[in-house]
């Protein structure tokens, strides 16, 4: 940085001692050479040179230059009353000269500076920003005058650096440390093991923090960052922009599981994303008017719920779950997921099961028990069927999506509606019986056991085949039967509604727990999930990330 | 989602019609005229919702894009003058693995709308785009960043199963320490 007043900036070079004395060079020097020695001592050997290297060695510069022509007298033979270059050699040499007799090395420094005759020499380099305490070198000061050009000084200063001026000297620093080095007491304990995770003290305990988890939050509203994605993990937290309608709908069910009975949820997911968009932090009154309606402050949350709306946001990131709330955790799961629990524990699950056996509810008929009279009960309802039916032959587009085909299949295994086969015995006003066999057949290939994930993508694409060739009028019973033809899987597990009662092979659907680890399945001959599925999204991931850089 | 006023834009510029067609002008189309590569401007339903659910409604800011990003690559050429059909088709290319990255970064419900041919669809679409501009040496360069997002996507198509399967990706993905 060059020394400025604020406007303009000086772009040379100046001296300066520390008695006060500033010497600015009117001219710039016309050159100045800056030379750094090396410590370097090669040794050569008959093989080879060997090198020994102590850094760098002395540190000079050299500036040579003209302080301006001589003045030149007027008529009356006096010298006009300006500052020459004759005025300023002479400057510069007194200014060199008092350097160089301020100190001796007959008198100590100590003494010269308390006698203030000794006095250090700045060397300014504006343009390059450099400051140097330097020294003469042994070539000193040299002044030249030349018959060829009479009438301009010419000055040598060779120089050589003794330090930064930016730093103190060293007869300018204390040594003296204030306080114990080395105390005699016992140094303070450190909990080496202590490392605090976002929203859980692993000192006092496992359970979930609160307390710190609210302040995190609270943290994260601040920074504008609107969810929580990674939550308890390791590494940096990564946002989630908004709540899909899906982790609204959830959460909104955690919150209000019992206050709207009856519930639009198909327009309220809908409507979901205005809200996002709207930025509206509360969902508190949905379809209840406007705000300040009475009841809506029934309806806050309490503290009590934040885990319950965390866990369901955030599924199984949570690491430790509280064992009291698990119970309504698993109904916030249940409803989320249909009956794909499959890991419960047995408390919780006996409920429901006594619950199916006493008849009370009928909802609960193959809630992922291991038992074989749940198993053996396939109740399909007809409506569902129906549904499915029409959702899969009239669908505009050619074809049933993996969506349709997955909700279908939720919602076939939730089984919360009437006994589809008792249904077809008593009343057949609906369907006939081919129908309902056909429908029956229709059930088995897109739920259950019968049919893996991998027959699901077939069957879609059978279907478009099929749809395609009959010119997008399909017939079930058709072309059921060449789905089956060419599908020799389906053909082989005998499509059988009650094909579960086998119930030994892992449901595809229902592989979410063993999804990271490469369980090797008997009955088909494959891997559950290869070990390259941990690594292969991240590598998407990463790579497209890496190339778009939006 | 916040986004790049510039990038939104480039995005929006896909005006994917009711059936996910990205339309061509007559001109565009001509790009495409002598080869027998098959080349489809169909928009799966993921992006076709991303389109009108989260673009559409994303905010924007007005930063600038990275130097390094094959957009800024694509715009640094004058594809978008001489060969519209080829620059609408970079973009649909781009824009279909932004989805999937959102979807693998921050929305996992979106992916239950890809069917089984859409990623192949897309790299379909890369590769002859890498094919295309192959043949010109002022557009060569772009196709070893095509050949890695090929390879990419490849990486997700084979998973796309096991993708669908998670019932909670978050959890499926969480020892990748997203």
């Amino acid at each position: 940085m060059s020394i400025s007043n604020g406007r303009d900036q000086l772009q040379r070079v100046a001296f300066e001692m520390s008695d006060g004395t500033f010497y600015k060079f009117a001219i710039n020097p016309q050159s100045i050479t800056e030379s750094y020695g090396a410590r370097n001592i090669f040794q050569q050997t008959e093989q080879a040179i060997q090198m020994q290297g102590y850094g760098q060695g002395l540190h000079t510069i050299v500036i040579s230059g003209t302080t301006g022509v001589r003045s030149i007298g007027n008529s009356n033979g006096t010298r006009k009353d300006v500052t020459t270059g004759y005025d300023r050699i002479h400057e510069l040499r007194d200014l060199i000269l008092t350097k160089l007799n301020s100190g001796h090395d007959t008198s100590s420094v100590a003494s010269s500076v308390a006698e203030g005759s000794f006095v250090t020499l700045t060397f300014h380099d504006f343009t390059d920003g450099n400051s140097w305490i330097v020294e003469l070198n042994t070539d000193g000061f040299q002044i030249a005058r030349d018959v060829n050009n009479p009438l301009s000084y010419t000055y040598t200063i060779s120089m050589v650096v003794i330090g930064d001026a930016s730093t103190p000297a060293t007869s300018e620093v204390t040594w003296i440390e204030l306080g114990n080095k080395h105390p005699s007491l016992t140094p303070t304990a450190t909990y080496t093991g202590y490392e605090y995770k976002y929203g859980k003290d692993t000192l006092a305990s496992d359970k979930f923090d609160a307390q710190q988890y609210t302040a995190s939050a609270q943290q994260f509203k601040m920074s504008k960052k609107s969810t929580i994605d990674n939550y308890g993990q390791t590494g940096m937290y990564s946002n989630t922009a908004i709540l899909s309608p899906s982790e609204v709908l959830a959460l909104y069910k955690v919150v209000y599981p019992d206050i709207i009975s009856t519930f639009d949820w198909a327009s309220y997911v809908a409507s979901s994303g205005y809200f996002t968009r709207a930025k509206l932090e509360s969902i508190l009154d949905y379809d209840e008017g406007n705000a300040g309606d009475s009841g809506d402050a029934s309806k806050d949350l309490t503290n009590l719920s934040i885990q319950q709306i965390f866990q369901t946001l955030y599924g199984q990131t949570v690491n430790d779950i509280d064992i009291e709330s698990y119970e309504d955790a698993e109904k916030v799961h249940q409803t989320l997921y249909g009956s794909t629990v499959n890991d419960l524990n047995v408390k919780t699950s006996t409920s429901p099961y006594q619950a199916y056996e006493n008849g009370t509810i009928t909802g609960v008929t193959d809630y992922g028990l291991s038992s074989d009279k749940s198993k053996s009960i396939q109740i399909i309802p007809v409506s569902q069927l129906q549904l499915a039916y029409s959702s899969i032959y009239n669908s505009a587009d050619g074809g049933a999506s993996m969506s349709d085909l997955s909700d279908l299949y939720s919602l076939m295994r939730s089984g919360s509606l009437a006994n589809y086969q008792a249904t077809v015995k008593v009343d057949s006003t609906n369907l006939d019986a081919a129908t309902s066999t056909q429908l029956l057949q229709m059930y088995s290939v897109t739920s259950g056991q019968t049919a893996s994930a991998s027959d699901i993508g077939n069957y879609e694409a059978v279907l478009q085949v099929y749809a395609n060739s009959v010119g997008g009028v399909v017939d079930g019973t058709s072309f059921l039967n060449s789905y089956t033809a060419t599908n020799s899987a389906i053909q082989q597990e005998s499509i059988n509604a009650n094909q579960q009662t086998t119930g030994t092979s892992i449901n595809q659907w229902e592989a979410i727990t063993d999804s990271t680890q490469a369980n090797y399945v008997q009955s088909t001959a494959e891997y559950t999930n290869p070990i390259v599925s941990q690594t292969a999204p991240a590598y998407t991931y990463y790579t497209a990330k890496n190339i778009l850089r939006i | 989602m916040e986004i790049s006023l510039s990038v939104a834009d480039y995005f929006m510029a896909l005006y994917p019609t009711e059936q996910r067609q990205v339309p061509l002008t007559t001109i565009a189309q001509e790009d495409f005229k002598d080869r027998s590569l098959p080349v489809t401007f169909l928009m799966s339903e993921t992006d076709y919702r991303f389109y009108y659910e989260v673009l559409r409604e994303s905010t924007v800011n007005w930063s600038n894009i990275d130097d390094e990003s094959i957009i800024t690559k694509i715009w640094s050429t004058d594809l978008e003058t001489q060969y519209p059909g080829m620059y609408k088709l970079l973009d649909l290319i781009v824009y279909e693995v932004f989805v999937l990255d959102y979807i693998l970064d921050t929305d996992v419900t979106y992916i239950k709308y890809y069917k089984s041919g859409d990623l192949p669809r897309l790299r379909q679409n890369i590769r002859y785009a890498c094919d295309w501009l192959g043949d010109y040496r002022a557009y060569r360069f772009l196709v070893e960043y095509l050949r890695e997002l090929d390879v990419a996507v490849g990486y997700s198509e084979n998973q796309l199963g096991f993708l669908l399967r998670s019932t909670d990706l978050r959890y499926s993905l969480g020892k990748l320490n997203f």
